[in-house]
């Protein structure tokens, strides 16, 4: 039979971000496929040598458009440990507490995407219309949708008033409902089902192998998440499950993500019951002394490193960003490989990627 | 502890590498010639540490390294110092396919050799790009002097 190569992208409906991906079909079957990343690379990391530290935080806040800040709460981390800066716990926690609300928010807008691709367009218009909540909850907080800038070296800018409090617990218990709705769909809905189970496997091996991070590991039966492995911030003192499942598909993923969802709701409750009193942020010096400094954290798609390097000055020497998805994107010609052309959205959803972080 | 283990083994190997300072890091680390970066990730995977979390380029008291961030509960690197123009190292995809990326990554941005891996094509910069290795601190290739075509 005949082969026929297929490009997909730079823009394609499918992809939400521009990504070069060409297929190489034998009839229906996927035979191979090749990527080519770029297109939305900003030279992120040379920009960050021409500015100073405080600058960085507005640069690093836009190296994804979906986990922004915990880009920002990984390089803070990472100054203030070359600062040797206590932060203050009421400043931890509000971090935290925008991590995890941001989790939620990524992973609702990841299960509309993934629904719209399969074809399941009610669940893409319910998980959007829920994501709204939470995004109103964010900008209640900080002022911001998606872009916070909350976050400052030493702390962070605003504090949390009891009357947003009152708002959180509200969104947070109708959010709770709504996620549960939504599992009920993914663990039983058959058309969903039909569409994602044994779909995109990879192995607990091929997860190893491949260096794959967050959600797609933890669906491999690879339990690995930074909150519990090297609890930063304050996460040891809350408590929370770590969601794993053996499956290693689509769905296994999907029901990942919802779990940690409904996790993370109830994390978000915990912070705010545990709320600190206290300061917001410690005041930190422009000049950073002299070293190398990894910060580590889980994003909602998985580890996220910055290494931060200073010469002693008000700018940085060297700042490298690990995004998750990079190695997740070496992954999907394996999980494309003997599918068939219509499984393709499937796939490529269900890694859940982000374009933007990966090429920064 | 597996990394403490792996961290005893390395510095076995570390001792005959060249004594040049270099900054030190939050993290355990260990300092190898590029020759020594197989063994080293043998050993490693002997420990049962197969992250690779990244590699990252960085120039350290005026020599340009690459350090590979490896995790296993505990984060260790191993930093490689790219003495010339010849060091190269060998690539890493045969034994961790995902270091894929990363390696074209340095290989792009920082214009360093990775012996085996295929670079024929560009992977995160344009296909007419003319400017040389974007992050090397000097020129590692001459820039182009006819302007870019878009």
């Amino acid at each position: 039979m005949s082969r026929v190569t297929i490009p997909i992208g730079p823009q394609h409906p499918l992809l939400k971000e521009p990504m070069s991906f060409n297929i190489t079909l034998e009839g229906e079957n996927v035979i191979d496929s090749a990527l080519r990343l770029g297109y939305v690379h900003r030279g992120i990391e040379k920009l960050a040598e021409t500015r100073s530290f405080i600058q960085n935080i507005t640069l690093f806040e836009r190296v994804c458009g979906i986990c922004s800040h915990i880009h920002t709460t990984t390089y803070c981390q990472a100054v203030e440990g070359l600062l040797e800066l206590e932060v203050p716990r009421r400043a931890v926690y509000i971090r935290m507490l925008l991590c995890e609300l941001e989790r939620i928010h990524s992973h609702l807008l990841w299960m509309g995407v993934l629904a719209k691709n399969i074809g399941l367009n009610t669940v893409f218009m319910y998980s959007w219309r829920d994501r709204e909540i939470v995004l109103d909850l964010m900008e209640e907080i900080s002022g911001g949708r998606v872009s916070h800038a909350i976050n400052t070296i030493g702390g962070v800018r605003k504090d949390l008033k009891e009357g947003q409090v009152q708002k959180l617990s509200e969104g947070l218990s109708v959010l709770s409902e709504r996620v549960d709705e939504l599992l009920r769909i993914v663990d039983n809905d058959r058309s969903f089902k039909a569409r994602t189970q044994g779909i995109g496997f990879l192995s607990e091996e091929d997860v190893r192998r491949y260096c794959v991070v967050g959600p797609v590991a933890r669906a491999s039966g690879v339990d690995v998440d930074l909150r519990k492995n090297v609890p930063y911030a304050c996460y040891d003192e809350l408590s929370f499950k770590v969601v794993s499942m053996t499956e290693g598909d689509v769905w296994a993923r999907s029901m990942v993500r919802i779990h940690e969802t409904s996790e993370a709701i109830r994390l978000c409750e915990q912070i705010i019951e545990k709320l600190p009193e206290g300061e917001i942020a410690a005041t930190a010096k422009r000049k950073v002394p002299a070293g190398e400094f990894i910060s580590r954290s889980e994003a909602p798609r998985g580890e996220v490193v910055y290494f931060v390097k200073s010469d002693g000055s008000q700018t940085p020497a060297r700042v490298k960003v690990r995004t998750p998805t990079l190695t997740a994107l070496i992954t999907l010609p394996r999980q494309l490989s003997g599918l068939q052309m219509a499984d393709v959205s499937a796939v490529v959803a269900g890694v859940d990627l982000c374009i933007a972080c990966a090429d920064r | 502890m597996t990394v403490g283990n792996a961290f005893v083994e390395l510095q076995k190997l570390s001792s005959e590498a060249e004594d040049i300072s270099f900054s030190e890091l939050n993290e355990k680390q260990v300092i190898l010639s590029a020759d020594q970066l197989l063994p080293a990730i043998k050993i490693l995977h002997e420990n049962d540490i197969y992250h690779l979390s990244t590699i990252t380029g960085v120039y350290d008291k005026e020599h340009l390294c690459l350090l590979y961030h490896f995790w296993k509960e505990e984060g260790i690197t191993l930093r490689i110092p790219i003495i010339d123009e010849k060091t190269s190292v060998e690539t890493l995809t045969k034994t961790i396919p995902g270091a894929l990326f990363y390696e074209r990554e340095a290989a792009e941005m920082f214009g360093i050799q990775i012996d085996g891996l295929d670079t024929s094509e560009k992977m995160f910069l344009p296909d007419n790009w003319k400017g040389g290795a974007p992050m090397r601190k000097e020129p590692a290739v001459a820039p182009a002097e006819e302007k870019e075509e878009d």
